[in-house]
């Protein structure tokens, strides 16, 4: 009945879509439309093809899901990144088979677990004990399987004691472990989860991260959902990005979290980089303290510019007004990679030995700041702005993504950085200092070994 | 082959996912397969039904008790049905029986709206839902029996060997119940209307049941019209079984019944393995 599945593929999925219907049908629209509706064809929408053929779709209908093709190994950990609404969770409910697809069909080897949401099916009134038995036997674990691993799973939620207590008693956190304990120790070939690291305090998600990444290196089949991009590219080797219902992206998981970044970072209709911002009126950043006015980045020659040689130094230049007498103010900067949203580093005007920390009267300041050459690794930046009174730690203005730039890679890196420069291929590590070193003969050694003549 | 996976036998079965729905075999094999999931939401309704009561489990002795005296006073003493013998308690009671089982299935209508959540985080076969609401009936069936013989005793009835036949009163009751709760839980998903409708058909159909009165009130041509409603066959099947051979059900009005409940049961299958993967979508 079903057709030859190569060796060590366990999940094959051949052009899923998933359309949704728009229409006002039953359960929206005017009283009329829906009477039409229910006396017309009750018994074709019951008996009939909600799902079969697609009829045309019009503006009444949306895909949510279009032409998704992959196949799977086994033991393949898969990341599934994408924005809200790109279907991610369509997705997952059709391969843990909630849904149908509206067209293509998708092929499971194995036993196929969901953790779509920790804790379905627990019931308040019910001890912990018996929600574990009821919800690993909705996660289709056998009763056998869960008693063999019942103390586990009640060591691994952290619940000892209170195992026997009903539910309701418990706090949220307790019963998100729970859920999770129970998921964890769910025995299939191929495991769907979605936004499972989100639970607990971060004691426990570090504790979730350990499982996911012990099961990932057990052989089993994951795919997971995550929006820690750093979390996936360390658990997964694959990655798969959706955008839009469509698959944007599929193979190594660096590779897709870069391009998913990349396309996170400018997004659609925005200008990628730009040098210079300025704000005029109730519109500048701030309130009463002071306000932000313009922010600017200057390349070697003193011009504005978005996107710079990283062998030369670059300027940061922030205008703000100081609307009344402060007794300290901290003016400056946090340098974000724009790939991950790592903090490269923090800089502010408090470094200035001249105005440092002191008091500064009302009146209009210019902040600027010398970033050296060959400090920084190529690659998209941002600078989120920021400015605070450091004694009181008091905010004064903020502003996120002021400017974004990238620093190119060029010749002048000198060896660190191979040519060609434009691959993305870098050395690894956060920043890039050019830093003095020296070499030198020691005595000794080899050396009678050099052919004759050779100096 | 109807294979039973054990726990570690499942990783050869292929699971292939389209948009058409499940073949009838695989779906009694997949019902199969989450036996589990049915046991264990039974026992979550029984444990959590009476959590916080006082008298817990009683209740369910208690309710059809209540409502036979309550029946006994106004139709027994102040009406005066005449029920062939029978005191109207022990008369009433034993129909109540049955009768409670089949307000379970017209509950569990309800039982894929209530349990949506559910539905829109984890794949089971959808079926489980309502056949464990009415499940939960069936255990108060059987507590509920004992009581129905004590009650008997206590008027001087003692059960003759009809009672051998209990099983299949109850089985009947279940294949009722059943079958119209896959009817109600696959038109409620769609249409909610059914939600405050179906109170009301209960009512209507409690009252066209032979419950309050001896089916011999209806006239001997209209008989094969009181089968139709399979709740008749099986009240007088419960009551043959119950108050002995002398009570033999009304001539066309079992067979009918019994007829009809296949044809429900089918139809009500059918419907519900149509509608039942996409309940996520629409509930």
């Amino acid at each position: 009945m079903i057709g030859p599945v190569a060796s060590d593929v366990v999940l094959r999925a051949s052009g899923v879509g998933k359309r949704y219907s728009l229409a006002p049908g039953l359960g929206s629209g005017r009283v009329k439309d829906l009477l039409e509706e229910a006396l017309r064809s009750p018994l074709r929408r019951l008996l009939g093809r909600t799902d079969g053929a697609p009829r045309p779709a019009g503006r009444d209908a949306l895909w949510a899901l279009r032409d998704i093709s992959f196949e799977l190994q086994r033991g393949d950990v898969v990341g599934l990144v994408g924005r809200n609404g790109s279907g991610k969770s369509t997705l997952l409910k059709i391969l843990s088979r909630i849904t149908p697809p509206t067209e293509g069909w998708v092929e499971a080897r194995g036993r196929c677990g969901s953790l779509l949401e920790v804790g379905t099916g627990f019931h308040p009134d019910l001890s912990g004990r018996d929600n574990v038995y009821l919800f690993g036997s909705l996660l289709s674990m056998k009763r056998a399987e869960i008693a063999r691993k019942f103390d586990e799973i009640v060591e691994f939620a952290e619940l000892g004691p209170f195992i026997d207590v009903p539910l309701k008693r418990y706090s949220t956190g307790m019963q998100v472990r729970l859920g999770f304990a129970v998921a964890a120790h769910l025995e299939a070939e191929i495991l769907f989860a979605d936004e499972v690291l989100a639970v607990g305090d971060i004691a426990f998600q570090r504790k979730c991260l350990d499982r996911m990444e012990a099961v990932a290196s057990e052989g089993r089949t994951v795919i997971f959902v995550s929006h820690d991009i750093a979390a996936m590219t360390r658990l997964c080797k694959l990655g798969m990005w959706l955008e839009a219902g469509r698959l944007a992206g599929f193979g190594r998981a660096e590779d897709v979290a870069a391009s998913y970044m990349e396309f996170m970072a400018t997004g659609p209709g925005q200008e990628r980089y730009w040098p210079t911002r300025e704000w005029t009126g109730d519109a500048r950043p701030g309130r009463d303290k002071a306000r932000l006015e313009a922010v600017r980045l200057l390349d070697h020659t003193g011009g504005p510019s978005a996107v710079l040689d990283g062998a030369r130094p670059l300027r940061v230049e922030l205008e703000y007004e100081v609307l009344a007498d402060v007794l300290g103010l901290s003016v400056g900067f946090h340098l974000v990679r724009q790939t991950d949203g790592l903090v490269v580093f923090h800089a502010a005007d408090v470094e200035d030995p001249e105005w440092g920390p002191g008091p500064r009267a009302a009146g209009r300041y210019l902040s600027a700041c010398d970033v050296p050459a060959k400090l920084l690794m190529p690659g998209d930046y941002a600078l989120h702005i920021v400015a605070d009174v450091p004694v009181t730690e008091e905010p004064v203005f903020r502003a996120d993504q002021a400017l974004r730039f990238k620093l190119r890679a060029t010749s002048a890196y000198g060896s660190m950085v191979d040519v060609p420069l434009d691959d993305g291929r870098l050395p690894p590590g956060v920043v890039l200092p050019s830093l003095p070193w020296r070499v030198s003969r020691r005595p000794g050694g080899a050396s009678a070994a050099r052919p004759a003549g050779d100096t | 082959m109807p294979t039973v996976p054990s726990e570690c036998a499942a990783s050869d079965v292929v699971v292939r996912i389209d948009g058409s729905a499940t073949g009838l075999r695989e779906g009694v094999r997949d019902l199969w397969r989450y036996r589990e999931v049915l046991y264990f939401l039974v026992y979550r309704d029984l444990k959590a039904r009476y959590h916080q009561t006082v008298i817990g489990s009683a209740w369910v002795l208690l309710q059809p008790m209540l409502s036979a005296a309550v029946l006994t006073v106004v139709l027994g003493l102040l009406v005066r049905v005449s029920t062939g013998g029978v005191p109207y308690p022990v008369f009433v009671y034993t129909a109540l029986i049955p009768w409670a089982l089949f307000a379970r299935g017209l509950d569990a209508g309800n039982s894929l709206v209530i349990n949506q959540a559910m539905l829109n985080k984890v794949y089971f076969p959808r079926a489980v839902l309502p056949i464990a609401a009415v499940m939960t009936g069936v255990v108060d069936v059987i507590m509920a029996l004992p009581f129905a013989l004590l009650l008997m005793a206590a008027f001087g009835f003692s059960p003759g060997p009809t009672l051998l036949a209990a099983p299949v009163a109850v089985l009947f009751a279940l294949a009722v119940s059943l079958s119209v709760s896959l009817w109600l839980a696959a038109l409620t998903v769609r249409f909610r209307d059914f939600r405050a409708a179906t109170p009301l058909l209960g009512q209507l159909l409690m009252f066209a049941t032979p419950i309050m009165w001896p089916s011999e009130l209806v006239p001997e041509r209209w008989r094969p019209l009181l089968g139709v409603n399979p709740m008749a066959g099986v009240v007088e099947l419960f009551r043959w079984t119950l108050l002995g051979p002398e009570r033999a059900p009304l001539s066309p009005v079992l067979p009918i019944s019994l007829l009809v409940t296949a044809g429900v049961a089918l139809a009500g299958f059918a419907l519900f393995r149509r509608v039942e993967h996409t309940v996520a979508d629409v509930v």
